[in-house]
This record gives structure tokens, C-alpha cells and sequence, in this order.
């Protein structure tokens, strides 16, 4: 049995390199200690057919390893932050700006979310900072189970910032709680300005929308205060910024809200946990 | 295709509640989808088919209930139905909208035989 989530899987390899997706044929969630109570009663009974009130969210499982991450996140004073983008949107190139920003006042941690290749998680150590690799297979998104397992590869350091760039995909990830204190939603000026309009989901979950690749603006028709509007009409509440993370112009602002969202955490976790 | 992996959590609720009430058989599970979640209904329904094959569910019916989304208005606090997004208030035509139901995906109830 795997010690860190329960499931019976025996095929379970901690490493570094390449994530397991058990397989739920040998998974018996029926017995996880990790799935949400419900309540349910039998209703009635037809001869041998019964009618049973079940009244469980779908994601409840999901939702539970989240919680456990969050758990585990707050023990160690870890601030995690969900990258959410379309493929090509420049998210690692922006993690390793990010990560040349941090270094080393502040101990970063990188899980890297992929189909398959360790490309990301391989660029990501180049800076020095460690990075696992989650490789999805045929799966478009990362789960909080997914996740949950690689918190201990390498173990989290404390009062670390943990990266997680989930799978280019701007649909999928938005329906999983990895157990983030933040979510990003990163959208280029090569894409088009109606892109929170057309995927709606992936921005009404974040917190923070970056306008990436600015340096590209004055080469292509996208208007950056339009799609700021359109961010907004969706999650009144987003914050906006514009950056570029090849020429830097407008980097410090996205370092400052790293700094300003993971230090009022690490406040308000010290008040709940004293 | 997010719907699979959701369709996948339907059938692990529908397995523990087999074992819990001795049910061999899964004959109807009843699912209420928020209109703002997620969820493409017709790929869930698609997915649910292909998932359930050769389970203790094969051939469950499915019945899909769409659940209404409703929001709330952050200028003039009006609450109103909202069945996509974005979504202005009627009232007041802002877009401070706040959603206050809708994004929830539930497993209802399900018929089973023992």
C-alpha cells in the first residue's frame, strides 16, 4: 500500500522522473480514507431493486487530496502558485525569469506538468532550482492526486514557494484544486484578446491574469486593455498584469505580487495555526 | 477532455456505494451538472458510456440534470439567473457579477440491484 495516499497500487515509484497515473482497476477507492463522507440513505426497496440518495460531488475525491496538500503546505509555510496557460503561452520561459528573480533570498520548488518529456522540468533545473516532472500521458491536466505524490520529491523546504506548471491547456486544469494558495492564468498577445471570453473557466479560478509576451504586441492585433476588460467581465476580481519575460519590461510587478500574496499567506497561516 | 476523468469519479461513487449496499449491479445513476461548471454535458454522457463499459454499470441509464447558475451583482445587488458567462446584470448592466450557484457537479442518486 502506498504510505503516502493509501491506495493499494503496487506499482507506485516515487522518483523523480515520471509519475504514476495508477491505473483504478487495482485502486479500490471504496476503501480510501481520503473520500469525502457522505451521507445516503435507501430510500425504498422494489423487490431486489433499490433507489439510493447519494448526493456526493463528483470532485469530492480531488478536492480531499487538495486539502491534504494544502495540509501539508501550511506545516512547512509553503506558498503554492498554479500556472495555468494555453501550450506555447511562455510559461516556463517565465518560471525561469521568475525563478532568476527569487533566487536565492527565497527557497523555490518547480513540479512541471507535461503529456510527456522532461524538457520543462530539465530547463527548470539549469537555474539550480529543483523541479520534478509529472508526465500525464494521455491525460490534459494535473490532479491534486498527481500532485500529493511528488510533495515529497525532494521533501518541501520550509517557507519554500512551490511552482506548479500544470499542462498547456487552458480547459482542463481549471476544473482541479491542486491545493494552491494562487492561481495564474497566463494569456499572450499572439493569442487572441476574446481568449477569456472563449475559455472563461480557466479565468473565473484565477487570481492574478499576466498579459505575456509584450515585446510581441506592436506585431499583432491584440488589445491588451480589451482583454483586460474581457478578464474582468468574467472574475471582477482578477488582478491584471502586463509582462515580458524575454526583454523583463514589467517583471517587477509580477515579482512583487509573488511577494505580496505569499507573504499575506504566510501571515494569516501563522494566525490559523497558532 | 477533462470529462473522462470525472466520468472515472462517477463510477469509483458508484463502486462504493455497490459494496456499501450489497448492489451488483449499477441499472441508473442520476447526475445534476452546474451550468457554469466545467463540464461539457454531452462528452461527460459520451465519456460515462465508454467509462462504465464492462463495470458493474454497463449500460446504467444516465440521467443528466443541468442545474441553473445564478449570480449576484456587485453594484446594485441584484441576483439573477446567469446561463453563461460572461454574464452583465440585468438590472444595472454591470459586470461585477458574483457567482452564487452553478459550478457544483453532484452524483444524486443511483438504482442498483442486489
Amino acid at each position: 500500500m502506498c504510505g503516502i495516499c493509501g491506495c493499494e497500487s503496487t506499482t507506485h515509484e516515487h522518483t523523480d522522473q515520471s509519475h504514476h497515473l495508477h491505473s483504478h482497476d487495482s485502486h479500490d477507492h471504496a476503501k480510501d480514507e481520503h473520500a469525502a463522507p457522505e451521507t445516503e440513505t435507501v430510500q425504498q426497496e422494489l423487490s431486489s431493486t433499490r433507489l439510493i440518495d447519494v448526493e456526493a460531488r463528483i470532485q469530492a475525491r480531488n478536492d480531499s487530496y487538495a486539502e491534504q496538500i494544502r495540509t501539508r503546505l501550511a506545516a512547512n509555510q509553503v506558498w503554492a502558485c498554479n500556472l495555468l496557460s494555453s501550450p506555447g503561452a511562455g510559461k516556463t520561459t517565465l518560471l525561469v525569469e521568475t525563478i532568476k528573480a527569487l533566487q536565492p533570498a527565497i527557497p523555490l520548488m518547480v513540479i512541471e506538468g507535461d503529456q510527456q518529456t522532461d524538457n520543462d522540468a530539465q530547463r527548470i533545473r539549469q537555474t539550480g532550482t529543483p523541479a520534478v516532472q509529472i508526465n500525464t500521458g494521455k491525460v490534459c491536466h494535473l490532479d491534486a492526486h498527481a500532485v500529493l505524490h511528488q510533495l515529497d520529491h525532494p521533501a518541501l523546504t520550509e517557507s519554500a514557494i512551490l511552482f506548479i506548471e500544470n499542462v498547456g491547456n487552458l480547459i482542463c486544469p481549471a476544473a482541479f484544486d491542486l491545493g494552491e494558495q494562487a492561481r495564474v492564468c497566463i494569456i499572450s498577445v499572439t493569442e487572441g484578446d476574446d481568449k477569456p471570453l472563449k475559455y472563461p473557466d480557466a479565468v473565473l479560478g484565477s487570481d492574478l491574469l499576466i498579459i505575456s509576451k509584450t515585446d510581441l504586441a506592436p506585431y499583432v492585433d491584440f488589445d491588451i486593455g480589451r482583454c483586460a476588460t474581457n478578464a474582468r467581465k468574467i472574475n471582477p476580481k482578477i488582478d491584471v498584469i502586463t509582462l515580458s519575460a524575454k526583454t523583463g519590461e514589467g517583471t517587477t510587478p509580477w515579482i512583487d505580487w509573488i511577494k505580496a500574496s505569499r507573504q499575506h499567506y504566510r501571515q494569516t497561516s501563522t494566525l490559523l495555526t497558532a | 477532455m477533462h470529462e473522462l476523468a470525472l466520468a472515472e469519479e462517477v463510477l469509483i461513487i458508484a463502486e462504493q456505494q455497490a459494496i456499501q449496499h450489497s448492489l451488483s449491479t449499477i441499472n441508473s445513476i442520476k447526475l445534476t451538472i452546474g451550468a457554469l461548471s466545467c463540464v461539457e454535458p454531452e462528452a461527460l454522457r459520451w465519456a460515462l458510456e465508454v467509462t462504465l463499459e464492462n463495470t458493474l454499470a454497463d449500460h446504467a441509464e444516465i440521467q443528466l440534470t443541468i442545474a441553473p447558475g445564478k449570480g449576484k451583482c456587485g453594484g446594485c445587488g441584484a441576483t439573477f439567473a446567469v446561463t453563461e458567462l460572461p454574464a452583465a446584470c440585468p438590472q444595472c448592466q454591470n459586470w461585477q457579477t458574483q457567482i452564487l450557484a452553478g459550478q457544483d457537479m453532484v452524483v444524486q442518486q443511483l438504482t442498483g440491484t442486489e
